[in-house]
């Protein structure tokens, strides 16, 4: 039996699976980020594409900036994937959507710059201004 | 000079947007399971605005009970997460801090539901920290899982 990692939406309309472990785990500050989640950072976990399949439902989708893709659960709103045009491989989870986002923890920060004030990041984590590959 | 108890703010699509007339009441860090499900971020920061001082402007918010005296609102279109209503909290609208234009200008007071969070998310900040509700404010709608 292979490993199987599932999450969804609050109220259950959407789920997801993985078939493999996310290949990088960050939280972002950026604004948009924060105006799409309301709150003050987010958490992703980048999987492969191929890996990654809803189960139940389909989140809708918005696109949030001429290269981004986002979705939501339709029913209740939760915020649940991101991606980018020029990396057609991933997909961004929000971790926190993730059945146990415990298992999951970021190890860096992206976005920086935007952080707000009185937020403060994990010393332990590497930071990056924006992006970690730019 | 912005009027500084003015405070304005919306979805990430520009669909719903909101005013306030009076600064928040109440600023708090909720790390209970539902918060961090329905944003799918580590925790959720929410500002309480008194309800009369506050108004939805343009395409209102879609609500979802997410359970029997509680509801979120997001935007229908994009999705955003933009704040929460309780029944035992009928006098204020919470407001997500992350829809806010300008999110820096308010401040937290506390973190509550301490015993639901994420162990590898951490704030560091001085705040008082409840392991539920705060005394501030009684909650009887989310029970933090």
């Amino acid at each position: 039996m292979g490993l199987s990692i599932e999450g969804g939406c609050l109220c259950g309309a959407v789920r997801y699976r993985a078939t493999a472990p996310p290949v990088s785990r960050s939280i972002c500050h950026c604004r948009s980020c924060r105006r799409a989640s309301g709150a003050p950072s987010v958490a992703w976990s980048t999987f492969h594409v191929n890996n990654l399949v809803f189960t139940r439902g389909m989140p809708v989708r918005f696109r949030s900036s001429p290269e981004v893709m986002r979705t939501f659960c339709g029913v209740c709103g939760t915020q649940l994937s991101y991606r980018h045009d020029e990396d057609v491989d991933s997909i961004d989870i929000t971790t926190a959507t993730l059945d146990a986002p415990e298992q999951f923890p970021p190890t860096k920060e992206i976005w920086i710059e935007h952080k707000l004030p009185w937020e403060r990041a994990n010393e332990a984590m590497r930071h990056y201004p924006r992006t970690s590959t730019g | 000079m912005p009027d500084p108890s003015i405070f304005e703010g919306g979805c990430l699509c520009g669909e719903v947007r909101y005013r306030a007339t009076a600064e928040p009441l109440r600023g708090v860090i909720c790390h209970c399971g539902m918060c961090r499900r329905h944003s799918g971020a580590p925790a959720l920061a929410f500002v309480h605005f008194p309800l009369d001082a506050f108004q939805w402007l343009g395409t209102m918010p879609s609500w979802f009970q997410s359970s029997a005296n509680a509801a979120r609102g997001f935007c229908s279109r994009c999705g955003s997460t933009l704040g929460m209503r309780e029944d035992v909290l009928a006098d204020r609208v919470q407001i997500c801090v992350g829809s806010l234009d300008e999110p820096s200008r308010v401040r937290i007071d506390d973190h509550v539901w301490t015993r639901s969070r994420v162990q590898w998310f951490d704030t560091r900040d001085g705040l008082p920290r409840f392991e539920r509700s705060s005394t501030a404010v009684a909650s009887l709608a989310e029970r933090g899982e």
